[in-house]
């Protein structure tokens, strides 16, 4: 079964290819929610449209373990295998091989999870990958754009995409379909239920407690995201989509409902009057779906009043359709290109943040690509290893904003509590690593960050943050004065050709002294040499 | 606007880079050179070709590196090596044609008066009668003053570099070498330290990067600290430190753990020489302090007075400033965090009797209130983790590495979490510390939930105490549901600091308060 964390960005040829002898095997995805375990079994023939075979869904309160207690109680997880044994016939009687599940915050967040999913792994053989926020926002954000591919609110503008989860809300700001800024708030529809319950006084004061914390975070978030500038809202989670089966009925074509914003905000009125036992009886909801209904369709409407939208695109996409495509494997050379670039214009808008030195980082970029090109043969590393690289030279100097001395170990830190749009957990920490080690001590046994990862990680680090070292070394002046660089082999050495302008001294003495951890990596001595440029 | 300070020493040269903003100035880059100017020169008389070459070379570097950065103004000055050379002047005129500026040579004095600059403005020197003591390559400067009034400044020719080539002839150092500096160094200290002694001071500033290198071998940290700033080492291991090093022979002192190689000759000339004016000044301790000359130089040019340094606005608040500083890179919520700020010191001043603490944390407990939420601007989840970080690492001037964690662990546990051992900045504070950290981060978590919807609700508390506990009473104008709902459930950090159960309770303001709280401009 192939491990969904090691995707090759390497894009894959789209030649026509002949008909298979054998009809190809259903894929399925599996999505541990907060208030369910779901379930898609579909088939997905390359280049060809996804076609959904069968969907179940099983209703497990794994966030009201969590959010309440810290950890999942054994009712809860016994309810969980049974509910996955029960998937697990449904796969394997359409004879699926290939499949991805997944498990976010209310499992996550538990501290039994380990014991849990090994307990799931056992009982089901079925292996549950707990997931981080900035890999559900990819997935999806992966469907979304599948669904929403030719609408303005993903060609042109600014537009605010958000999902008000069981234990967070997920907000992230496109403009022109490319992520800007994107972060995870305390709007999470079942901790705040929690918190709610916890309250004695009355119903309505309640809910002005309710629409105070809202209005809170919101000033936080509008201080990190420009909510204001979003001329159109794209909302996802399941009581948005509640709301627009309420509002405009089902589509039969899953073409995404349009909600005014004026009968939006009427419609939450609405609902927000009644209590739990009336929203059951008039919806026919069960109870924990009632109970989390209207915490959060306040954040929806609070969030959308924000923004200058005038309605709100509710599509009819689930983390599970972006998992779907994910496991389909249906991204083109194009939907590559696409994606390193929002990763890079994501990295672009945190060293904005902190007030980079754009020039100067832009340059090591550049430069660090570059030498990591020549020197593909030698580190053999691939596409996902130079993206990560290119995200750590443009963000190797953020720590100055803390401050100039010890910088390097600043950026580490605010490397590793930040996110980058597309990257995981994992790659964070591989960036970070690979930024902290641009300038004074090298890898130790005694750093633990470094330590941290696993073996295949550190090599990986050890090589990128030598090439690192010696793109900035090339730039020591700040001055940007070398243009380009290539590598040639000359009897075992490797020549540093630099092309640049001026007096490169500085960039001399620099490059050979901050080379040498690329030696050591490599085992190659560098020489650095001038070159005249070359008349095109 | 930028500016470059570049200091010319016999040992090394340093120039540091920085923006100037309001009165102060945020530093950009830092260099260091070790270039040995007064090599020879300072027993010869004049400086020799290979000096003034190396010199050269270096401050071709420093102009490149300033020119990068846009130094709108560049202060340069040399000291005692070009001050005695004879051909001193030739070596400047030098500068100035190869380079294109011209450094200006100070008088010992007035080195002395800029030291004494730099230390006002970047220790805590809160109106004591302070001794600043800088260790130089060629000269040793000694400035006496009270809090920002200098009251006299004198140089002595008794740098290490000086002193090591005129006594240091064998390896390791002979008991007679040893005696003959020792007796040199207390002929020219002597009239200085008694007259010290006679008007007495309150602290001994050390600057300079030999009093800073023996500093951080003395204090004995496993490994070398990120700052030395504020560190204050007693004489006694600095004398103990003396000892072990006179014992050594150079290949041995190269090998020791924390010794700059660089150093490694000139060190003991180093350490006896700061140990004999530590002991005839009968100094107990000397506060280490890493601006020198360069940054008096600044700081000089910025409040734009060579003499007097009787700013006192930019003085006792360099504690203050440099909190504001931080907060405002970090776009705090200002009117939360005064508020905040205000509500704590209430809490503070309210309970004093049940904690017994005293003054000099209070102001700890005011500046982490107002720092309390700068942990925002890096990320929401975790925040309180960030203000922690942002803290102990943003540089904050005028306080000792102690207060600064102090202030770092009270930001962090404002919110989430109990003081706990497993914590191990908080378990390495002293058991009094602690006790300290407990109690101000319920005061402040307190404080935070009084103002947790942002708006200054609250304008007045009071706190009485019964046999069932303590009762704190808010008075509030306007709706405070989300404080009532919060300050319930943040009491029990302090509950358990305190030992008393707690109880909050809110009344509409009365007109009293009312009419005080707008006077105040709350």
């Amino acid at each position: 079964m192939p491990s969904p964390r090691r995707r090759s960005l390497t894009p894959k040829t789209v030649a026509p290819v002949p008909v298979p002898v054998e009809a190809p095997r259903p894929v399925a995805v599996i999505d541990m929610g907060a208030s369910a375990i779901r379930l898609m079994v579909a088939e997905a023939p390359p280049g060809q449209p996804v076609r959904i075979l069968e969907e179940a869904s099983r209703g497990v309160l794994l966030g009201k373990d969590t959010f309440t207690h810290g950890r999942l109680g054994a009712a809860t997880v016994e309810a969980t295998l049974k509910a996955l044994e029960g998937f697990r016939r449904i796969m394997d009687g359409y004879g699926v091989v290939r499949y991805r599940a997944v498990a976010t915050s209310a499992v996550r967040e538990a501290q039994n999870s380990d014991a849990f999913l090994d307990r799931v792994r056992l009982r089901t053989g079925i292996d549950v990958e707990v997931i981080d926020g900035s890999e559900e926002n990819r997935l999806t954000y992966m469907a979304v754009r599948e669904t929403l591919r030719d609408h303005p609110a993903l060609t042109s503008g600014d537009t605010l995409l958000l999902e008000v989860g069981g234990g967070s809300a997920d907000i992230s700001f496109l403009r022109k379909g490319q992520p800007i800024n994107s972060g995870t708030y305390p709007l999470g529809s079942i901790r705040m239920r929690q918190s709610l319950a916890s309250w004695h006084g009355s119903q309505e004061q309640g809910m002005r407690l309710l629409r105070r914390h809202i209005h809170n975070v919101v000033d936080d978030i509008r201080r990190e995201i420009p909510l204001r500038e979003a001329q159109h809202v794209i909302a996802l989670g399941g009581d948005v989509r509640f709301a627009a089966q309420q509002m405009v009925g089902d589509r039969a074509d899953r073409a995404p409902a349009i909600l005014g914003r004026e009968p939006f905000v009427a419609f939450c009125d609405q609902v927000t009057a009644w209590d739990v036992e009336q929203l059951v009886e008039q919806f026919r909801l069960p109870q924990a779906e009632a109970e989390t209904l209207v915490p959060a369709l306040v954040a929806y409407r609070e969030l959308l009043q924000e923004t200058a939208a005038q309605e709100m695109i509710v599509p009819d996409v689930s983390l599970r359709a972006g998992l779907l495509l994910d496991v389909a494997q249906v991204e083109s050379a194009e939907g590559i290109a696409d994606f390193s670039r929002q990763v890079l214009s994501s990295a672009v808008a945190l060293a904005e943040k902190y007030r980079w030195d754009a020039p100067h980082s832009k340059k090591v970029a550049q430069l660090a690509t570059r030498i990591f090109d020549e020197l593909k043969a030698e580190h053999g590393l691939g596409e996902r290893e130079r993206l990560l690289l290119e995200v750590a030279a443009l963000l190797h100097d953020i720590g100055n904003y803390v401050n100039l001395r010890g910088h390097h170990k600043h950026t580490w830190y605010l490397l590793s509590v930040s996110d980058i749009f597309g990257l995981s957990g994992d790659d964070m920490a591989l960036v970070a690593n690979v930024a902290r080690y641009h300038r004074r001590a090298l890898p130790q046994k005694s750093h633990l960050p470094y330590m941290a990862l696993d073996r295949e990680a550190r090599v990986v680090v050890n090589k990128l943050s030598a090439i690192l070292r010696l793109a900035n070394a090339l730039d020591a002046d700040h001055l940007q004065k070398v243009k380009d660089v290539r590598v040639l082999s000359e009897e075992g050495d490797w020549v540093l050709e630099v092309e640049g302008a001026g007096d490169l001294t500085m960039e001399r003495l620099a490059s050979l002294a901050r080379g040498d951890f690329l030696t050591e990596v490599f085992g190659r001595k560098l020489i650095f040499r001038e070159s005249r440029a070359r008349a095109s | 606007m930028r500016i470059a300070a570049i200091d010319i020493g016999s040992n090394s040269f340093h120039m540091v880079i920085v923006e100037s903003r309001s009165g102060g100035f945020h530093v950009i880059d830092r260099e260091k050179e070790m270039v040995r100017l007064g090599e020879r020169t300072l027993s010869r008389g004049r400086l020799s070709a290979a000096a003034m070459r190396r010199g050269l070379g270096a401050l071709r570097e420093y102009k490149r590196l300033a020119d990068m950065h846009g130094v709108d103004k560049l202060l340069v000055v040399a000291t005692s090596a070009v001050r005695e050379a004879v051909n001193g002047e030739d070596f400047l005129e030098r500068v100035g044609a190869e380079i294109g500026f011209y450094p200006q040579v100070v008088s010992g004095e007035e080195e002395a008066r800029l030291i004494y600059l730099a230390a006002l403005h970047s220790v805590n020197l809160e109106g004591r009668r302070t001794l600043v003591l800088d260790i130089g390559g060629g000269s040793v400067e000694l400035a006496m003053g009270e809090g920002p009034q200098v009251e006299w400044a004198v140089s002595e020719k008794l740098g290490v570099l000086r002193m090591t080539e005129r006594f240091v002839r064998s390896d390791p150092l002979a008991a007679r070498d040893e005696r003959r500096l020792t007796g040199y160094v207390r002929q020219f200290m002597e009239p200085h330290a008694i007259r010290a002694r006679a008007e007495g001071f309150d602290l001994v500033v050390g600057t300079s990067g030999t009093a800073l290198a023996l500093g951080a071998m003395a204090t004995e940290a496993g490994s070398l600290p990120e700052s030395l700033h504020h560190v204050t080492v007693p004489a006694d291991a600095l004398h103990g430190l003396r000892r072990r090093l006179v014992g050594t022979t150079l290949k041995g002192r190269r090998r020791l753990p924390l010794m700059d190689e660089r150093r490694a000759d000139i060190i003991v000339a180093g350490a006896v020489v700061l140990d004999e004016i530590l002991d005839a000044l009968k100094a107990k301790e000397i506060v280490l302090c890493e601006w020198a000359l360069r940054e008096g130089l600044l700081l000089d040019y910025l409040t734009g007075h060579k003499r007097s340094v009787a700013r006192a606005e930019a003085y006792p608040d360099v504690r203050r400033r440099s909190v504001i500083a931080l907060a405002e890179r970090c776009h705090y919520h200002e009117a939360h965090a005064r508020q905040v700020a205000a509500l704590a010191l209430g809490l503070f001043d309210a309970t004093a009797s049940r904690h017994g603490l005293l003054a000099p944390e209070r102001s700890l407990l005011e500046y982490a209130a107002l720092l309390h939420d700068i942990g925002r601007h890096i990320s929401y989840p975790d925040r309180h983790r960030h203000t922690e970080y942002l803290i102990r690492n943003g540089g904050l001037r005028g306080f000792d590495p102690r207060e600064v964690e102090i202030m770092a662990l009270v930001g962090r546990y404002h919110r989430r979490g109990v003081p706990r051992k497993k914590n191990v900045a908080f378990a390495a504070l002293s058991r009094s510390d602690r006790e300290t950290v407990r109690v101000m981060a319920g005061l402040l978590r307190l404080a935070d939930a009084l103002d947790r919807s942002h708006r200054g609700v609250v304008k007045a508390v009071a706190v009485s105490e019964s046999s069932r506990g303590l009762r704190l009473r808010c008075e509030v104008e306007g709706d405070a549901g989300l404080e009532q709902w919060a300050s319930g459930r943040r009491g029990d950090l302090l509950e358990r600091a305190l030992d008393q159960p707690l109880r909050v309770d809110f009344t509409p303001v009365t007109a009293a308060t009312a009419v005080r709280a707008r006077a105040a401009g709350a």
